[in-house]
């Protein structure tokens, strides 16, 4: 049972609607785009399905948003309390992210699976976003642990399991804090996608690097720009000189950077809060150096990154959801009209989509058991370089979900950092 | 543990290969462990299952009786403008098993399907032909069109389903079909209605699946163009 006194009549009717950026990923899914992304946690023992099992049950009353199940309004989606206690615990498979459908999993929009010393949960992102998976899955292993006889007390990113879940951890922080009177203009342009041959469908390539966050920064520094900066601008010169080797016409290279908006509005929301910032590099206007490359990311990246920017950025997305012409449409009709747009236009601003969740913390209870933490990003249906990075200690992981067989790009990133003087561990799903 | 002597970073114990190049792994002083060491992954790979077809048939199903029993009753109730109630029935019958029958099997049966499409489209036109008996046109126009539609298209199932084919023949020999059906519906039509020239209309059809043919019999005999056009025409 939610309570709260500030709680919307929805929630405390115990349903609620999707949060303003989850509300377009019903219309996304499909066969081949799943938008489930997974977080690995790697422990030092081997994973006992039984107790995993207690370890959901128990943390799931912590995250009653993410206690739900899908359903079809007339005119929207809406999540309503699960009626089973939690979704099965499967053991792993080689290819993960596949989509989730409302029905299955115990109609869950969460799955978990265990392997070895491996805990992973994959989460659709109509839910919730990297923060709040983070939130989760940390809470669930503490909870895990306990149950295994360790004394593992709450605090950083492991939430009390016999707090109740508070007032905005449940909220819809978009039309909270959506007050900007600007108009925001989003100019899209088709950005650079190389060809290449699809994997089979529902399959995928996911290599995951670890690396030292100490050593990379040194690198960073020398640029005077941050590690997400850093990271950036390196995808788009590695693209930018694969599409220079290409010898065509040169595209823009199109960069995607989700954005915790938790740093910039004060909530604690567990439900979606990001958005995506663009950084777009032109070809056209001339060669690049890497340093100038560097620049450019990083003064974009400045540029927009301010709450006035933010607000602005989603305002506008209230705007659209709030349109009375978008709310009178019947579900089935939006649904045809949203697959119809993002099949034709999906993906066609990004060339990177690069998602840096940030440093993780645990209770130091708890670092000697966690041995390592990696976040898998949904695959994509363009040939675009899709990557995720975690920090954990001074360990970052980046991992790549590639739907195409050719691993370049990949390739070229890590060999990069070797050749930087950085030491790179490379584990992977391919045989 | 484990060096990729191509790109330089350290790989998972259990990895034979690197994942970024393929190279080969050889680690003499390791070799024991590559076998014996948990992969990150499993080797199980999940296929989701897609939604049941036959019970979205089984559905359609029903949605298209409803309509077929309301105008069944009406037309008992008021029976004065004749006996209309039936059209709806032979229509909504044909659509039920051109459209909806195939997915209620358990598994594809392309043969059974056409020779069910076949019958159902030859019975459907007799329906109408036994309702305006006129000029013996079933016999001598209809039923030869629709017959030979169905030995067409059961030659080109029995070629695609021997050997896998490669795409550029597939389109040959449908446009070949094209243009071989184009002929007989003339050549029918001339008998039936006894034109002036026995070849007219199908000569463009067929000049027009030559020059295709002729395109794509260039696009399978050469390689670059092909990877040319893949690469232009790539989806």
């Amino acid at each position: 049972m939610i309570t709260g006194k500030n709680l919307s009549a929805e929630l405390l009717a115990g349903w609620f609607k999707l949060d303003n950026a989850g509300k377009v990923f019903p219309g996304q899914n499909t066969s081949t785009w799943s938008n489930v992304f997974r977080m690995t946690a790697v422990l030092d023992e081997t994973i006992d399905p039984e107790i995993l099992r207690q370890s959901v049950i128990a943390t799931l009353t912590r995250f009653p948003c993410f206690d739900v199940e899908m359903h079809k309004g007339l005119f929207w989606y809406y999540l309503e309390k699960n009626r089973n206690q939690c979704p099965p615990i499967l053991p792993d498979i080689k290819n993960p992210c596949t989509r989730i459908k409302w029905y299955e999993n115990g109609r869950f929009l969460f799955r978990v699976y265990y392997r070895e010393n491996r805990i992973s949960v994959e989460f659709y992102h109509a839910l919730t976003d990297a923060y709040g998976v983070s939130r989760f899955l940390c809470t669930m292993v503490a909870q895990y642990l306990r149950l295994r006889g360790y004394d593992i007390p709450s605090g950083e990113s492991v939430l009390d399991i016999n707090d109740p879940a508070s007032e905005d951890e449940l909220e819809d922080a978009f039309p909270k804090f959506a007050t900007s009177k600007a108009n925001f203009d989003t100019k899209s342009v088709s950005v650079y996608h190389s060809a290449g041959k699809r994997l089979p469908a529902h399959t995928c390539n996911v290599t995951t690097g670890f690396f030292s966050i100490k050593e990379l920064k040194e690198h960073a520094s020398k640029y005077n720009v941050t590690i997400t900066e850093f990271i950036t601008a390196i995808f788009v010169d590695i693209l930018y000189h694969k599409q220079l080797n290409e010898k065509k016409k040169q595209k823009i290279i199109g960069a995607q950077i989700p954005v915790n908006l938790r740093n910039s509005f004060k909530t604690n929301t567990l439900r979606n809060f990001s958005l995506c910032y663009q950084i777009n590099l032109d070809p056209m206007m001339g060669d690049y150096t890497f340093e100038e490359i560097v620049q450019n990311t990083a003064l974009n990246l400045r540029c927009i990154n301010n709450s006035k920017q933010l607000n602005a950025m989603m305002t506008s997305n209230i705007r659209k959801e709030r349109n009375i012409m978008t709310r009178i449409v019947p579900l089935f009709l939006k649904n045809t009209i949203m697959g119809i747009y993002f099949g034709i236009s999906a993906e066609n601003t990004t060339s990177v989509l690069f998602s840096n969740v940030g440093l993780i913390k645990l209770p130091d209870e708890m670092k000697e058991h966690v041995k390592a933490l990696t976040l898998i990003p949904p695959h994509g249906i363009r040939n675009a370089a899709r990557t995720a990075a975690v920090g954990y200690g001074d360990v970052m992981s980046i991992s790549f979900t590639n739907v195409f067989d050719a691993m370049d790009v990949e390739r070229e990133f890590f060999t990069r950092l070797v050749k930087m003087g950085i030491h790179v561990k490379i584990e992977s799903n391919k045989d | 543990m484990s060096y990729c002597v191509n790109c330089g970073v350290e790989l998972d114990k259990s990895a034979k290969a690197c994942a970024l190049c393929n190279a080969t792994v050889i680690n003499p002083f390791d070799d024991e462990n590559v076998e014996t060491a948990p992969k990150p992954y499993s080797d199980k790979i999940f296929i989701p299952s897609s939604a049941s077809r036959r019970y979205i048939a089984f559905i359609l199903s029903v949605v298209l009786l409803i309509p077929n029993i309301v105008c069944s009753v009406t037309n008992l109730l008021i029976p004065t403008y004749g006996l209309w109630a039936i059209y709806v029935n032979a229509t909504s019958l044909l659509c039920f098993i051109l459209f909806i029958l195939p997915f209620l099997f358990h598994k594809v049966y392309p043969y059974l399907v056409l020779f069910l499409d076949t019958a159902s489209v030859t019975l459907y036109i007799y329906f109408f032909y036994a309702m305006y008996n006129e000029r013996n046109w079933f016999l001598l126009l209809a039923m030869p069109m629709v017959l030979s539609l169905g030995i067409i298209i059961a030659c080109f199932l029995t070629w695609v389903r021997k050997k896998k084919r490669d795409w550029p023949y597939i389109l040959i020999f449908v446009l070949s079909d094209i243009a071989i059906y184009s002929v007989i519906t003339e050549f029918l039509f001339h008998f039936y209605y006894k034109t002036d020239h026995l070849f007219q209309y199908s000569i463009i059809i067929v000049v027009s699946c030559l020059s295709l043919i002729a395109f794509f019999l260039f696009v399978a005999k050469n390689k670059r163009f092909r990877a040319w056009l893949a690469k232009r025409l790539f989806v």
